[in-house]
């Protein structure tokens, strides 16, 4: 889901979506990701906020840069935009915190089973804003809508997934059952309270998929068959919902106005009316700048941040992203078998030079696969070496690798005894791609590697080129914004469909499947088996990481949000935040 | 001319015809399809995902019966799902070409209202001081992008003045969506593209208008003591917006088109944004349907063009 591709990536607020992720350097709509980055933490230039008393009242507009498609029942649209809107008037089952944590939100709790296989969830005393509460048959009736065949077939769902684990779903995907209640994948305890089972053992599932569930009201949607949701006009504007606000008017993909939801049951929201508008991000600074705007929640670039901290009354804050920007290689080619050559490109790229000049700053070079803000982390104290830019080393383990310097200063690949000549892909459309492209072109050179540029081509060429295995592709750029859960699966096992290096390692499958066994139900122990698995990949180096960029957020004095509130992934818990009047 | 009209629109169906067969081999041509951009790390089966959303679309099916199976809905009024909306392709192209129609016809009424009046203006007079400070004010916006201006002006109006909004189709609150709204917020947009629109015209108008006052029949007129003013408003202006109407009908066609860098700029949901945007989502049932509504528009604003000929000429008669 979220693939953002097309759209930036850059800056994606988190409202609901707490699976998010990847793919770089979008053409289309908005800006792009794999240079979108931005380094150190930090920088505000005017005060942080919160100080004071919290006042009620008062409209908040924020804005995007890429439109939202009007289909507003949860997970019915594949965008992230369309996710940051249904988000604040759909709460999941659990939120994450400052420190990306997951944390209570509609489920309060949550036991394992001694097998670990059966997880049991009390909901909050949560109601709709009819009045009804939210309950156990509503999330039933969620997880029968996301596997349901019509949500996978007709309307084109891209969600499945977060059900995918449970006992029953391939039955019900494929119209042998339509509930989980029937096929021991759910029982129901009471209103309030009911068990989930899954059909593996697995550690990261509740924060992977069942956490993102946004449980929609069974008493207003039963009547209606799943397959015509998308032309209900409860998809158009969801009368019923459980979140921080309500939608009073949907604007067609303008605008989407909203009301606070005095039933809310983590407290009504202090600020009274939300407005989230599409805008083009070339204006943004503009209405920041006039007040018409006072939260940017994505399409803001690296570029615009010296402009953005000149305007008075504004705030900047620039995180890290939960993601990371790669140069692609096809590890089973010859040229990269020898891990010897892949770890001598990761020393003979200058990534701080590239990060200050062509990102101005505002990323942070890396050398594993989870970049530094996730919990999982592990740094140099782990033992991670950070491939400090080292063109010397570069060279010796070429040498060591057998590419002999040739005498017109290029190095001659082993294995075809010609002067190497590596190709490089990357898609149009942002000029931070392609001054990447020209800054590796000319690192390389320097430890004697030729490296010749493709002509850029649009995201979606690329994309579609790295995915099949194109041969005429051989080393490419992208990025891939992560999921809050560090869990490997998914990028990095041998079988895995976007592993694009195509890095086929036992040793590497073992380690990560420690990292979700029952063991791992331990965060210590997960965190242990993660951090064993980075130093691995640190030392194999399946592709060659460039750096983790920054998150780029701006908005007006006059909003206050707590500092409690805010995640490197941006702002939480709208109903905290309160306008200055 | 009825049966003129009749031939035209019949002759039509075959160009038609090749237009889609042009642009859906196109589409199939360019690399990637709508689903081959899932890219979730989170999806345990991707590839399974991606065959199924194929086979549930008829991507897997062979191109030529892919082809005849869209064109026996489409003219059943059946345009399909978007892929990357799930919408049906009619209720996106519905307020799209809402949105494109009530900004490109006020932009064509402002050229139209202000570039001909302009020019006949300076004909009547020129090389005169009037003639020429207008030409060079009109020579310098007939140069300068349209997409300048819209910065210029959503700088000026939106963000100094705060007078007209500076993006979007509508606004917000109880009016959101009305007509007035609507104008509201497609003025300033059109007037990006009025202002490199309008010096074209009354550049061609003020040309026109002073080659045809040379011909001998408006000698005639003048010998035959008709007042100055009938001489220009009954045999030089009528005659001189015969080539005008060429452009005119050009600009019907691209009434529906929409601009992309404009509705960029302006955040304006219209046809260009709608199609961009296809485009680079491999959307393809949004893209035959844009594409269908623009050939269309631009084969009828040829016809209007040509109809027009006999209105204003009287020697084109189409029997």
């Amino acid at each position: 889901m979220k693939r953002i591709g097309k759209g930036s990536m850059a800056t994606i607020a988190l409202a609901a979506s707490l699976t998010m992720l990847v793919a770089g350097c979008g053409s289309g709509g908005g800006s792009t990701n794999s240079s979108n980055g931005t380094g150190s933490n930090s920088s505000n230039n005017t005060s942080t906020t919160t100080t004071g008393q919290p006042v009620d009242g008062g409209t908040l507009t924020m804005a995007q840069g890429t439109k939202f498609n009007d289909e507003l029942i949860p997970d019915m649209d594949a965008s992230l935009y369309t996710a940051n809107v249904v988000g604040y008037a759909f709460d999941p089952l659990m939120n994450i915190d400052k420190n990306l944590n997951f944390v209570s939100d509609l489920a309060q709790t949550w036991t394992w089973s001694s097998d670990k296989k059966t997880v049991t969830i009390t909901l909050a005393n949560a109601n709709w804003s009819d009045g009804q509460p939210v309950t156990s048959d509503d999330v039933l009736f969620t997880m029968n809508y996301l596997a349901s065949k019509a949500y996978n077939t007709t309307l084109q769902g891209q969600y499945g997934y977060l059900v995918g684990p449970v006992v029953g779903s391939t039955r019900i995907g494929n119209g042998k059952a339509t509930s989980f209640a029937s096929t021991g994948g759910f029982k129901k305890i009471s209103a309030k309270q009911f068990s989930i089972t899954f059909k593996t053992v697995d550690a990261a599932v509740l924060w992977s998929d069942i956490s993102s569930i946004q449980p929609i009201p069974e008493h207003v949607l039963k009547n209606i068959p799943i397959s015509s949701w998308n032309t209900a006009s409860y998809d158009k504007q969801p009368t019923v919902v459980d979140g921080p606000y309500t939608f009073k008017q949907v604007n067609g993909q303008d605008s989407v106005e909203y009301t606070a939801n005095p039933n809310y049951f983590q407290g009504k929201p202090h600020i009274t009316n939300l407005v989230i508008k599409t805008v083009s991000p070339d204006v943004v600074p503009g209405l920041l700048a006039n007040g018409s705007v006072q939260y940017v929640l994505s399409g803001l670039k690296p570029t615009d941040v010296a402009k953005l901290k000149q305007i008075p009354g504004i705030v900047v804050k620039t995180p890290p992203e939960n993601g990371f920007s790669y140069l692609g290689i096809k590890d089973y080619l010859p040229e990269f078998k020898n891990y010897k050559v892949r770890q001598a490109l990761e020393y003979g790229l200058n990534r701080q030079a590239m990060v200050d000049g062509i990102l101005k700053g505002l990323g942070t070079p890396i050398s594993g696969p989870l970049p530094p803000v996730s919990w999982a982390a592990a740094t140099t104290a782990d033992g991670m070496n950070p491939y400090n830019y080292n063109p010397t080393k570069a060279g010796q383990l070429l040498d060591q690798a057998g590419w002999k310097m040739g005498s017109n200063g290029f190095r001659i690949d082993p294995s075809t005894g010609k002067e190497a000549n590596l190709t490089l892909s990357y898609s149009s459309g942002d000029p931070t791609v392609q001054a990447e492209a020209v800054a590796i072109q000319s690192d390389l050179a320097k430890i004697g590697i030729k490296v010749t540029l493709n002509s850029p081509m649009d995201f979606n060429t690329l994309a579609s080129k790295v995915e099949s295995n194109d041969k005429s592709i051989q080393m490419w750029l992208m990025g891939w914004s992560l999921s809050i859960d560090p869990d490997p699966r998914g990028l990095w096992m041998s079988t895995d469909a976007f592993n694009f290096e195509r890095w086929k390692n036992k040793t590497s499958d073992q380690m990560i499947n420690a990292t979700w066994d029952a063991a791992a139900f331990n965060k210590a122990d997960r965190k242990a088996a993660l951090i064993k698995w980075q130093l691995y990949v640190n030392q194999r180096m399946p592709l060659i990481f460039l750096w983790a960029p920054d998150n780029v957020f701006a908005y007006s004095s006059k909003l206050n949000i707590p500092n409690k509130d805010f995640s490197s992934q941006g702002p939480l818990n709208i109903q905290d935040w309160w306008l200055t009047q | 001319m009825g049966t003129y009209i009749t031939r035209r629109l019949l002759g039509m169906i075959p160009m038609l015809f090749f237009i889609t067969v042009a642009v859906f081999l196109m589409m199939h041509a360019a690399p990637g399809n709508a689903f081959n951009s899932i890219m979730n790390p989170a999806i345990k089966d991707p590839q399974a995902l991606i065959a199924s959303l194929e086979a549930q679309n008829f991507l897997n099916k062979p191109l030529w019966w892919q082809y005849f199976h869209w064109i026996g809905l489409f003219v059943t009024g059946n345009w399909g799902f978007s892929f990357a909306q799930h919408a049906p392709v009619i209720d996106l192209v519905g307020p799209a070409i809402q949105n494109t129609l009530i900004l490109s016809v006020m932009a064509e009424i402002i050229t139209l209202a202000i570039g001909i009046p302009l020019g006949v203006l300076q004909s009547r007079k020129p090389y005169s001081g009037f003639d020429y400070t207008t030409s060079v004010v009109s020579f310098i916006l007939f140069s300068v992008p349209y997409f300048i201006f819209a910065i210029l002006l959503i700088y000026l109006f939106a963000i100094h003045l705060r007078i007209f909004p500076a993006q979007g189709a509508v606004g917000t609150g109880p009016n959101a969506g009305s007509l007035l709204d609507h104008i509201y917020h497609a003025l300033l947009p059109a007037l990006s593209i009025s202002l490199v629109s309008l010096a074209f015209y009354s550049r061609n108008t003020r040309g026109s208008m002073l080659e045809v006052s040379r011909k001998d029949y408006v000698r005639t007129a003048y010998a035959k003591g008709l007042m100055e003013g009938k001489v220009f408003s009954k045999h030089v202006l009528r005659n001189a917006l015969i080539p005008l109407i060429t452009f005119f009908g050009l600009d019907i066609g691209n009434l529906v088109g929409g601009a992309v860098i404009l509705e960029g700029l302006f955040s304006y949901q219209g046809m260009g944004l709608l199609t961009i945007s296809a485009v680079n989502n491999r959307d393809y049932n949004v893209i035959m349907a844009t594409t269908i509504i623009f050939a269309v528009a631009v084969l009828l604003g040829n016809l209007l063009a040509d109809i027009l000929y006999a209105v204003v000429d009287p020697r084109i008669r189409y029997n």
